[in-house]
């Protein structure tokens, strides 16, 4: 215990851009709390970031419940006494447009993004201002500007939940601040088992043409912005919105 | 974060200020730098302290509101540091003139400075790294006054918003050669002139009611710029680009909320 100086959570963290964060920061010193609701694929998450040769804990917990993240975050406290970093990553597709979807579908979309940021940075920001130092990093989407594609993974739900991200974090930031910032990142179109289906169905070839860079984006590609923001010091940047696509929305 | 391309960076503007700090920064990173100005005296006199046996920095005098200088600039620039892997379009001016006493010659040098040298810049650097095959990044120094109306900076904020431009359209270009182009929007920047002018009686309360704007509550440190535009550059932001990133501690966001 006395090795961890620093220490992240990341929810959503069992697969993809998650997991890729997850890694990153361990690579880069942290100790790292991997939330997830897979608890297969977060255990095997977990073990693979620990081989970074950092502290990891593996929390089973559904981002949609605030009694799992106060319960949670206390958990990562107790273990390692703070918390620096917080990676609100955790999400779901919505592939189903305003006349498909359910009321039902509707919350859950909502729920897992914008309540699922909110119950986490609810559960440790009174650390963060006590501590006088936090980074919190919300996961957004290019779709919150453009509002998707016809060939979009996801549709109007998933895009008001992103930009309703892009809301929060703008306002976190002037009521968190000085001490603690908050950004957010737009990933374009990333190959992550989320959109595995939607690449498969569109043709890989056919999305890339969309893409000035010329290829699909990586977790990676996402996790070192990621590491950035929540490693730069000093940081000057609090309430951004970085877009890391590829060039995708400005073509 | 990890190693830059072992390539050289040519920073404009290199004599003073961001573009000074970030020729430092590069040469920590033992990244060669060709440090570009107007003032050549200037230039060579930080290139003198900074080269290393770690790295090496150039310096060269160019007008780069002026194609024959840009060209001249940058063919020396490839053949004495070799490939170039990197661009940082940081020279510009900032007078402040009300909008109905500006005159034309000044308008016409801002944009010259502002946005017509990142063009010629940018256009025989990005020449050079596809003619070497070898891809690159380029970033342009913006800033929110690209997005935000001040009074006083009609020529400056239009040149910064045209700039902002210039990076998207470039980065889509150039992309299919490997080539990133970004642009990084800093604030307001803590300089020694502006804390110089903030410690006077009439400068104080400027300067405190500017702060009172700021969600961070105080100035950026040009580090702060600096690093941004250091990732920029670094294989971390490979997949950046046609992005501007602002770093003006939320300034942009407006007045603060109560707290």
């Amino acid at each position: 215990m006395s090795a961890v100086t620093r220490v992240a959570v990341v929810t959503g963290a069992a697969r993809g851009i998650g997991r890729a964060t997850a890694a990153a920061l361990a690579k880069n010193g942290f100790a790292v709390a991997l939330v997830d609701v897979r608890a297969a694929e977060l255990r095997e998450a977990a073990a693979i970031v620990q081989g970074a040769g950092t502290a990891t804990l593996a929390l089973e917990g559904d981002v949609t419940s605030f009694a799992t993240a106060q319960r949670l975050a206390g958990e990562v406290r107790a273990a390692w006494g703070r918390v620096d970093v917080l990676v609100n990553n955790a999400g779901i597709s919505q592939p189903k447009g305003l006349l498909e979807i359910s009321e039902e579908e509707w919350d859950r979309t909502i729920d897992t993004h914008l309540k699922g940021a909110f119950n986490w940075c609810k559960a440790v920001a009174p650390s963060m201002l006590a501590q006088r130092s936090g980074r919190i990093v919300n996961m957004s989407s290019v779709s919150a500007h453009t509002g998707a594609g016809t060939a979009a993974v996801s549709k109007s739900a998933y895009c008001a939940a992103k930009a309703g991200i892009l809301g929060l974090t703008r306002g976190l930031a002037k009521e968190l601040a000085p001490h603690v910032t908050v950004n957010a990142v737009c990933p374009g179109l990333i190959a992550t088992d989320l959109t595995a289906g939607m690449i498969a169905r569109e043709g890989p070839d056919n999305l890339v043409r969309t893409i000035p860079l010329a290829r699909l984006g990586t977790p990676e590609d996402i996790a070192q912005v990621v590491v950035f923001l929540a490693t730069v010091t000093p940081c000057f940047m609090t309430g951004e919105v970085l877009d890391v696509d590829g060039g995708q929305w400005v073509n | 974060m990890g190693e830059l391309t072992g390539r050289a960076v040519v920073v404009t503007g290199a004599a003073s200020g961001i573009g000074r700090a970030l020729a430092e920064a590069l040469v920590r990173r033992r990244t060669p730098v060709v440090l570009c100005d107007v003032d050549g005296a200037g230039a060579a006199a930080v290139a003198g302290k900074l080269a290393t046996d770690d790295a090496r920095a150039w310096s060269i005098a160019a007008d780069v509101t002026e194609p024959a200088d840009v060209e001249r600039m940058v063919e020396r620039a490839r053949r004495e540091a070799g490939p170039l892997g990197g661009l940082v379009n940081c020279a510009g001016i900032y007078p402040n003139t009300p909008f109905l006493e500006m005159n034309v010659k000044e308008w016409d040098a801002v944009l010259a400075v502002n946005l017509r040298a990142p063009f010629l810049v940018t256009q025989a650097v990005a020449r050079r790294m596809i003619a070497d095959g070898g891809g690159g990044s380029i970033v342009n120094v913006s800033s929110t006054a690209s997005r935000l109306a001040r009074p006083g900076i009609a020529h400056y904020g239009a040149s910064k918003a045209a700039l902002n431009q210039l990076t998207a359209v470039t980065a889509v270009e150039l992309a299919p050669h490997g080539i990133r182009v970004n642009a990084v929007l800093p604030g307001v920047v803590g300089t020694d002139r502006v804390y110089a002018n903030a410690a006077s009686d009439a400068g104080r309360v400027e300067h405190e009611t500017k702060l009172a704007r700021i969600p961070l509550a105080r100035l950026a440190e040009p580090a702060e710029v600096v690093s941004v535009i250091v990732f920029l550059l670094s294989p971390e932001a490979a997949y950046c680009t046609g992005a501007l990133f602002t770093v003006d501690g939320g300034f942009t966001l407006g007045i603060p909320a109560p707290r």
